[in-house]
């Protein structure tokens, strides 16, 4: 790990086997604070096994990931999220039976903020601020399950944004089956909040368009093992990579 | 039959059915959240009846039963988060399998244990606390001033639940653990805190339920048998994890009990809502408002 | 399996040793006689006769321990088991008893349902089998070797609350029955004996499902019916308390009484549970604390009381009386074996706490079958006890008359 304290997230030789199947194998990352990095690959290649490593829903088998120089591989998805890592699904975990507010208002619950109680306008204003930036702000009272899927993708991420503090924000598949409009909200959002609030982002995504127009670096990640690392057009040229899609 | 008659069958029905209902809320409630049945549900009522007994009987006098109420639910809610700490926690810390066999065999055991620590402490007799309230009439019903507290007592429990799952930051950890275990828990929530939480609240409703039914159905140590029965029969017929098909379901058990009883035979009173569920699960196998994960 | 299993499985294995401690009793020395106590100890059986029971029985294995035993110096040995008042269970735990343990005979029965079933097989494995409190006539109607009663059985009962009709003078009369053995075979036994009697009445019965406890629409059903008398006829003391109060909340009872088939009402715990609500009840006792008791009966009543801090009432005189008798009739055999006890049985006069008891092979029903003495009480004011409750009848007996509200 980096003594400059440049890097958000490392991970050391991270390993993970589901019985005789290796899904990750000594993958070593690092993320510097204030990137965005796009992670690629193909289909069964790890690469939302990382993300459940990275977020705690998984423990893994061997290595060690660091947030802020710090390990955090032994602690609950929980903790990880007050620590400041927040991340969406490809099915947005959304909650189906409260309203679309109510959604936004579920991260204040985390126990990194204690004072929610006394807080309570405020978060429902920020709430609010945040679903008008996401252009949801005219369905606020309506439930979940009455949303397009595009539309629950569009408050899954908007809802991650009220985690506080937030700090790496790992994203998987935002941009699949959601619609032109829907997709470049997204894209902006993302590009405001890093510009804006300094957030890191890992985004984990097959569309190689939008990948090119937000992410600064990208890992290829194939077989569970990162098989190349740079900007999208220099790993485009890269053998091994075209092997892996090709071959995959 | 008797008009007069027939409608005090169905007021008969529909307090007793309420009362049923509370127990079937503490179960479903907990199931919603945990994704456990616990068996010991009727324990717990026991536990309330028993409280509201002594508490009655030796600090609070007769005429302060009502306070009695809210103190061996706290009581109660306590002991379950306790027990949730120590016994039923550790299914969900890693991995591990079957952990609908481990909460079976922790709750079974948590019954028998409970219910001999009832004779042991208690001895085998019953007890009841002063009446409530006195005789009184709903419509054209004579009904015991206990029953009637009962039915008030227990929708005002109730609202209150209604209130706390909908409006507080509580409630909204509660409701989002029941909708989605990974979303919660991702979102920065620890949910075996929500868990612990939930568990004490459904077994202080079944608490309740013993201490607002202690002057009807008496305290011994086996007196949730009966409760914990129909709470499983309401739920088979309301769907797993529904609060509202608690609701409805109750009413019509105690109301198809109290009409068929009289109806048809009076013999096989039991029967009539084996009948209704069994009915239920051929035309609905997930009972009338069954739906997964769902809450309030 | 990444968690912790030792810790919770020895959470567990903690919470069932706990249990069984709290269940288990000490053993004693070698050689002892056994006699099985099968009795209900949980639902759905009237699990505080089975209490009762099982604490009379207990110290009447103490008396005879503390008087040399039997057998020249053998100690008696108890061994419970928990027939929950069902047939499979009883059946299951006769075959235990016999089998395992070696008993000479089983006491403690109280369902006519299980005591009908153990009934056939204790035939067939020829241990004696007693009732202590099961009271269908059809226990020792079939003439069995093994089946031997000392408590009132269904044709007394239903002839006494026949002839207490009849001095009253009511006409109708509703029959609040369970669906059991006891419940029907009580109705079939009013119903026969009104016709052997000559009496002009209207019977109506009103059949219940045993373990229900809310018997208001029944009882609805019942009031608007407007008997002049309700003969309830449970098998379980709890779910009669909660009859008695559903009967008072609907306003049915006391303006019309009822007449509980046993005495269940003589219980302390009746009025902790009743209240004011209880007053007026009618019921059979086979036992009135002011009834002249053996020497035996006098001294259990003593230690009794000494023990538990109340005093016995009658499934526990019951429970000790039959131990004295297995005893007597031991000492009689001079022998352990189940044939030759049964022999002495029959042949024997023995002490109880009641009386001098026989086991004759009678007419009928009175086949084995001894009957204590039955009479009908009344609590006259709340909180009353069954000792100062009047005695409305029989006549020869009579200490007050029936008190309206």
């Amino acid at each position: 790990m980096s003594a400059d304290g440049i890097q958000l997230l490392e991970t050391k030789n991270l390993t993970k086997r589901f019985g005789g199947l290796v899904a990750v194998e000594n993958l070593s990352l690092s993320i510097r604070r204030g990137e965005i990095r796009g992670i690629i690959g193909p289909n069964g290649s790890g690469k939302t096994t990382l993300m459940n490593l990275i977020s705690g829903l998984y423990r893994a088998t061997a290595g060690a990931i660091y947030l802020e120089a710090q390990r955090i591989d032994g602690l609950t998805p929980n903790v990880r999220t007050a620590r400041g890592i927040i991340r969406t699904f490809q099915v947005p975990k959304v909650f189906r039976n409260m309203t679309v507010l109510e959604n936004m208002l579920v991260p204040a619950l985390s126990d990194s903020q204690g004072d929610r109680y006394k807080r309570h306008p405020e978060i429902v204003r920020e709430a609010q601020a945040l679903l008008q930036f996401v252009q949801l702000a005219h369905m606020e009272n309506r439930l979940a399950q009455t949303l397009s899927g595009g539309q629950n993708q569009l408050l899954q991420i908007a809802r991650g944004f009220m985690v506080q503090p937030l700090k790496l924000y790992l994203m998987d598949e935002p941009f699949a089956g959601v619609n032109p409009q829907i997709k470049s909200v997204i894209m902006e959002s993302i590009k405001a909040m890093n510009r804006e609030k300094g957030i890191t982002f890992v985004i984990v995504s097959h569309e190689m368009p939008s990948v090119r127009r937000l992410c600064d670096r990208v890992s290829v990640i194939h077989e569970g093992r990162c098989i190349a690392e740079g900007t999208l057009e220099e790993v485009a040229h890269i053998p091994a990579v075209i092997e892996a899609y090709i071959g995959g | 039959m008797d008009s007069l008659l027939l409608s005090q069958y169905l007021i008969a029905g529909i307090v007793i059915g309420i009362i049923y209902a509370l127990m079937a809320i503490g179960i479903t409630f907990i199931y919603s959240i945990m994704k456990m049945i616990n068996w010991s549900m009727g324990e717990f009522y026991m536990m309330g009846s028993y409280l509201q007994y002594f508490l009655v009987v030796y600090f609070l006098g007769a005429h302060l039963w009502f306070v009695g109420i809210p103190l061996s639910m706290a009581v109660v809610f306590g002991v379950g988060m306790i027990i949730q700490r120590y016994l039923l926690r550790p299914m969900f810390v890693g991995e591990m399998e079957r952990k609908d066999e481990y909460a079976t065999v922790i709750t079974v055991a948590l019954m028998v244990f409970f219910r001999n620590l009832a004779v042991v402490l208690a001895g085998p007799n019953q007890f009841a606390p002063p009446d409530y309230a006195g005789p009184t009439h709903i419509g054209p019903l004579p009904v015991s001033g206990n029953r009637f507290v009962a039915l008030i007592g227990t929708l005002v429990i109730l609202g209150l639940f209604y209130l706390i799952v909908k409006k507080t930051w509580v409630g909204k950890a509660l409701r989002g653990s029941a909708q989605n275990r990974v979303g919660i828990q991702t979102a920065g929530v620890n949910v075996l805190r929500v868990d612990q939480i939930a568990f004490g609240i459904g077994v202080s409703l079944a608490a309740a339920a013993g201490a607002l039914l202690a002057p009807i159905f008496l305290v011994w140590p086996e007196n949730g048998a009966v409760a914990t029965m129909k709470g499983f029969e309401i739920i088979v017929i309301g769907g797993l994890g529904s609060i509202p098909g608690s609701l409805v379901a109750g009413l019509l058990l105690g109301v198809i009990e109290s009409l068929g009883s009289v109806l048809i035979s009076p013999s096989f009173k039991d029967v009539y809502g084996f009948i209704l569920v069994l009915a239920i699960l051929t035309i609905r196998p997930t009972g009338l408002f069954g739906e997964r994960q769902r809450v309030a | 399996m990444k968690t912790k299993p030792k810790f919770f499985f020895g959470c567990l294995a903690g919470i069932m040793i706990f249990s069984l401690l709290l269940f288990s009793s000490g053993g004693s020395a070698a050689e002892p006689v056994k006699i099985g106590v099968m009795t209900p100890l949980s639902p759905p059986g009237a699990t505080l006769l089975g209490q009762f029971i099982l604490r009379g029985a207990e110290m009447g294995a103490e008396y005879v321990n503390a008087n040399g035993g039997v057998l020249g110096g053998r100690p008696l040995e108890l061994v419970v088991e928990d027939d929950s008042g069902t047939p499979e269970k009883g059946i299951a735990g006769y075959r235990r008893l016999v089998s395992q343990k070696n008993v000479s005979a089983v006491i403690g029965q109280v369902h006519s349902s299980v005591m009908i079933a153990v009934g056939d097989l204790s035939e067939k494995l020829g241990v004696p089998i007693f009732s202590t409190q099961a009271s269908s006539k059809a226990i020792t109607e079939k003439h069995l070797m093994t089946a031997f009663r000392t408590h009132a059985i269904d044709p007394d009962r239903a002839k006494m609350w026949l002839n207490f009709i009849q001095e009253m003078g009511y006409k109708r009369i509703a029959l609040l029955a369970e669906n059991t053995d006891y419940g029907l075979g009580l109705v079939d036994e009013t119903k026969a004996g009104m016709q052997k009697l000559g009496l002009d009445l209207e019977l109506k019965s009103f059949v219940f499902d045993k373990k229900v406890v809310d018997l208001t629409p029944q009882l609805l059903e019942l009031k608007a019916w407007k008997p002049d008398l309700l003969i309830d006829i449970h098998s379980v003391p709890t779910t009669a308390y909660l009859m008695v109060k559903q009967a008072y909340d609907i306003g049915l009872y006391p303006g019309t009484p009822i007449l509980a088939s046993f005495d269940w009402p003589g219980r302390t715990e009746f009025w902790q549970n009743l209240g004011d609500k209880g007053n007026y009840i009618l019921f059979i006792s086979y036992y009135h604390p002011k009834m002249q008791l053996t020497e035996r009966g006098e001294w259990f009543k003593q230690q009794y009381h000494q023990k538990y801090g109340e005093f016995p009432i009658y499934p526990a005189f019951n429970g000790f009386g039959q131990i004295l008798i297995l005893a007597d009739a031991l000492e009689l055999a001079q022998s352990a074996k189940p044939a030759d006890l049964i022999a002495a049985l029959e042949k024997g006069q023995f002490k109880s706490w009641n009386g001098t008891v026989t086991f004759e092979r009678g007419e009928g029903p009175y086949w084995h079958q001894w009957s204590p003495p039955l009479m009908v009480l009344q609590y006259t004011q709340a909180n009353q006890s069954p000792e100062d409750a009047p005695i409305l009848y029989p006549p020869e007996m009579k200490t007050g008359s029936y008190k309206a509200p």
